[in-house]
């Protein structure tokens, strides 16, 4: 089975959330994943998208954020684009996930869940903030 | 083009138990969408003069939205004193309590 790679284009604003699971979805199960996997992708690619939303047009409106998902066989990659401040994700406080829920620090939740289902999350910037995941099935 | 596959909203229902517990149940997908309906929901229960149950039998996802709402949730009902209960947990709901330690907070009732 040969790549597909498809792209979208969305307003950096949670609203898009349903069209960036419709076109993530779509490619999926064209690809052939199974329908477990495909809801880890999907929850991995929402906390990604919804930080970018949130963060990286702060105080400005019209930002948006290219979306380019490449699926081959068994597996999928999808890289997220935007032109927002520079701001690494990764590089962020993980959670103490070993700490009483009632003491924790709200935030950095949905990046940690992010590199938990994903088999690789990584983060660069070259003009542009670029975060690319993978996942294999 | 992306087909606009419309996934379904969430949806939630409630049923009052005696005077001082209420049940909700979750429909669909706790998404960062659907979050704010569930918090909006539940406000007005916080007051410390009910117990309350989320059933989960039919919710299938959830992110970080939707731990941060019951997070908020737990620490009220926790300083007032008052039951927050989870039953019927799916396993992709499940997965996501285990891998972010959340599955700590949550009492469960199996029924």
């Amino acid at each position: 089975m040969h790549c597909t790679e498809a792209t979208l284009t969305l307003a950096a604003d949670v609203d898009g959330l349903d069209k960036l699971f419709a076109f993530i979805g779509e490619n999926l199960e064209k690809a052939g994943c199974p329908e477990d996997v495909k809801s880890r992708i999907e929850l991995a690619a929402e906390e990604i998208f919804v930080n970018i939303a949130n963060y990286s047009f702060k105080g400005s409106s019209g930002g948006s954020c290219e979306i380019t998902m490449t699926t081959g066989s068994g597996e999928a990659t999808i890289a997220f684009r935007d032109r927002g401040i520079p701001f690494n994700p990764l590089e962020h406080g993980e959670p103490d996930t070993g700490i009483a829920l009632e003491e924790r620090e709200e935030g950095g939740l949905g990046i940690f869940i992010a590199k938990r289902v994903m088999d690789v999350v990584e983060y660069s910037y070259e003009g542009m903030n670029h975060l690319l995941m993978k996942k294999r099935w | 083009m992306v087909k606009e596959k419309q996934k379904k909203q969430m949806t939630i229902r409630s049923k009052k138990q005696g005077r001082d517990a209420i049940v909700f149940f979750l429909f669909g997908r706790l998404d960062t969408i659907a979050a704010p309906r569930l918090e909006l929901k539940i406000e007005p229960f916080l007051d410390g003069t009910f117990d309350i149950t989320l059933d989960f039998k039919d919710l299938s996802y959830i992110s970080s939205s939707g731990l941060h709402v019951l997070l908020h949730a737990y620490k009220i009902m926790n300083l007032n004193k008052r039951k927050l209960v989870i039953r019927n947990m799916g396993e992709p709901v499940r997965e996501v309590f285990v891998m972010t330690g959340f599955i700590s907070l949550v009492v469960e009732e199996k029924c």
